[in-house]
């Protein structure tokens, strides 16, 4: 069995019957429209455009709805390429000039634009080429009578789906229950078909290369192992026999790991551990339900603030906070207050001057206190979803306990302006500065818990950029240093009576888990990928 | 006939969702209205998406909008604040 080869995004193996989805492009214009006067088929490309354009701005506000705004726009961006007037006016020229019927004309100027993009020095514009493709060959099908592109799987059987690649639209219509891996000839990590694979968990095998889709027929039988990233057709028994292995490695892992769904979390002497998700997203509670988290322990708000040109105002921010602890089903949500500055630049937000070092600038809380109305709209806000759900709220890379007393007066005068008592939420403050794990017992007094934030913590104790890879050779994660100000901190949370968290990469190191149980931490925040397999661990430490 | 320049200091340029928000609002106006790119000559209307695209507006690159006509005054002003609101 031949075997071809491509990028494989996520892990998994599949056994099954091919579709082949070609693309439908007509290479001579027909017959029928040869006929048409030149009027007519300008009123047969306007209609046509018309429906499409309708078509693509009536699926972007079905995915808006159901996928955000993000993965909508691009809908939106090919329904204005739809009615692009260049466009209009480059297929008019060419009909009036009564040298070729409407679907020829729409083909050359396709062939010009696709051209115009392709050539561009922009890698982010040489992919607009794509679309003004897509857009274009929607507009000819429709031109030329042709059924537009498919999205209905034929049959009733599960099948492995094999494309040159799959529109946006496609991918947003298919049925996704009758599928069990893609293959596609183009496609890259990023494009619409990983980021569906990805979320629905199958096998897909990108970039295998127009000639091995050529030779895919419809119903052939095809196996596929991403995880290796080669596919082949009529497998042999030996093949069969190998991918079965690797499905049932594949399968006794997660089986294995199943067994803790819906489990609490706890150690074999019956300690209870809280095993919370990271987020940042409204997006990303269904990932942290399926990941089976049992809270979440570090909403990451300030993603709420990037990438758009105003900031979300109070009635916005608390929909999306009422959202979450809704969805949330009562499970412990802790949000963390904006984190903006350094890395993280909003452009909706007043600008900073130019810093010499951002890393140890204006940023996170500082920034919060030296923009008090910023900070007073989101806790606001806060306080009043706090009655949708089990609401806490962190204050981000604090260092003195002047810091705390500022937040919390801010946070009681929020609470006065709404009507709201401002107990009703666990206020908590993030530990990542060696100075506030020095004074955590002075700080422990003044908050009800700590969540250990060691991506920084780590940074500002090694004095060590993570991103450098010039640091590479003297990057030490699990460096004494940072674990003393773990142990310390845990130690004076307890002595004072506060429970303690810890979210950040080292939370989800399983080399240290045992060590943070006991320590005595009580909440480990870790991404929904990790959850049942630190479950496992914690189980099997005594 | 009115004229403003803005600084482009979205790290993407000038792309697709910023060129079509431009788009839309210019398509109110009856000014004829274009946007053109010192640096390079290059110039198009503001009523197209693909010409606009075609620019080839990149970070740290300073564009001249342009309107004329009976709204021109309006016009910059509603497509103005949408390139500085997106890209600026």
């Amino acid at each position: 069995m031949k075997k071809y080869m491509g990028q494989g995004v996520s892990d998994g193996v599949c056994v099954g019957r091919v579709v082949v989805w070609r693309r439908k492009v007509p290479t001579s214009p027909s017959a029928s429209l040869d006929a048409l006067t030149a009027d007519e088929g300008w009123a047969r490309f306007l209609a046509a455009r018309d429906a499409v354009r309708d078509e693509l701005a009536a699926l972007y506000r079905e995915s808006r709805e159901r996928l955000g705004e993000e993965s909508a726009a691009i809908f939106d961006v090919q329904s204005m390429m739809a009615e692009d007037e260049e466009v209009a006016a480059m297929v008019r020229e060419r009909l009036y000039a009564g040298t070729m019927p409407v679907d020829e004309a729409l083909q050359q100027v396709k062939a010009g634009m696709v051209t115009r993009f392709s050539s561009m020095q922009d890698d982010y514009l040489q992919q607009r080429a794509a679309d003004a493709e897509a857009v274009l060959d929607r507009i000819l099908a429709y031109v030329t009578g042709e059924e537009s592109e498919e999205t209905v799987l034929p049959g009733e059987e599960p099948c492995i789906l094999c494309a040159d690649d799959l529109t946006p639209a496609q991918t947003a219509k298919l049925d996704r229950h009758r599928l069990l891996g893609f293959i596609t000839a183009h496609g890259s990590p990023l494009s619409h078909t990983a980021i569906l694979a990805r979320s629905m968990g199958l096998p897909a095998l990108l970039g295998v290369g127009e000639d091995a889709i050529a030779v895919l027929q419809d119903g052939d039988t095809v196996a596929m192992d991403a995880g290796e990233g080669w596919f082949g057709i009529d497998p042999d028994a030996q093949t069969l026999a190998s991918l079965e292995e690797r499905r049932w490695e594949l399968a006794r892992g997660q089986e294995r790991l199943a067994q803790f769904r819906g489990k609490p979390t706890l150690t074999r002497s019956g300690r209870r551990i809280h095993l919370y998700a990271n987020a940042a997203l409204p997006e990303d509670i269904e990932t942290v339900l399926q990941g089976d988290a049992e809270g979440i322990g570090l909403f990451r708000s300030e993603f709420l603030y990037l990438g758009r040109a105003t900031p979300p105002d109070e009635e916005e921010q608390y929909r999306i906070y009422c959202d979450i602890l809704t969805r949330m089903r009562g499970r412990q949500v802790i949000i963390r207050t904006l984190d903006i500055g350094a890395d993280k630049q909003a452009r909706c937000l007043p600008p900073l001057q130019p810093e010499e070092n951002p890393a140890l600038g204006c940023r996170a809380v500082r920034y919060s206190l030296r923009y008090p109305s910023l900070f007073m709209t989101q806790a606001r806000a806060l306080l009043r979803a706090s009655a949708c759900g089990d609401l806490a709220v962190m204050f981000p890379l604090v260092c003195s306990e002047e810091e705390v007393r500022g937040l919390r007066s801010l946070w009681g005068r929020a609470a006065e302006e709404v009507g709201v008592d401002a107990g009703a939420v666990s206020l908590g403050i993030m530990i990542e500065t060696p100075a506030a794990a020095l004074i955590s017992d002075k700080l422990a007094r003044m908050v009800d818990f700590f969540s250990i934030g060691t991506n920084d913590l780590t940074q500002y104790t090694l004095a060590m950029d993570r991103q450098n890879e010039a640091l590479e050779p003297f990057y030490r994660p699990h460096h004494p240093a940072i674990l003393s100000l773990i142990r310390m901190t845990v130690e004076n949370a307890r002595a004072a009576g506060i429970w303690v968290g810890i979210c950040g990469e080292l939370g989800a190191d399983a080399t240290l888990t045992e060590t943070f149980v006991r320590m005595g931490v009580d909440e480990l925040s870790v991404a929904p990928s990790h959850i049942l397999t630190l479950r496992e661990r914690i189980a099997q430490i005594q | 006939m009115l004229q403003k320049n803005f600084m482009i200091n979205d790290a993407l340029g000038l792309h697709a969702r910023p060129a079509g928000l431009i788009v839309k609002e210019a398509q109110r106006y009856q000014s004829e209205i274009t946007l053109t790119v010192p640096s390079s000559g290059k110039s198009a209307s503001a009523k197209g998406l693909f010409a606009l695209l075609g620019l080839e507006v990149t970070q740290g690159d300073t564009v001249t909008l342009c309107a004329d006509g009976r709204d021109e005054e309006s016009a910059l002003r509603g497509v103005g604040a949408v390139i500085e609101e997106t890209l600026g």
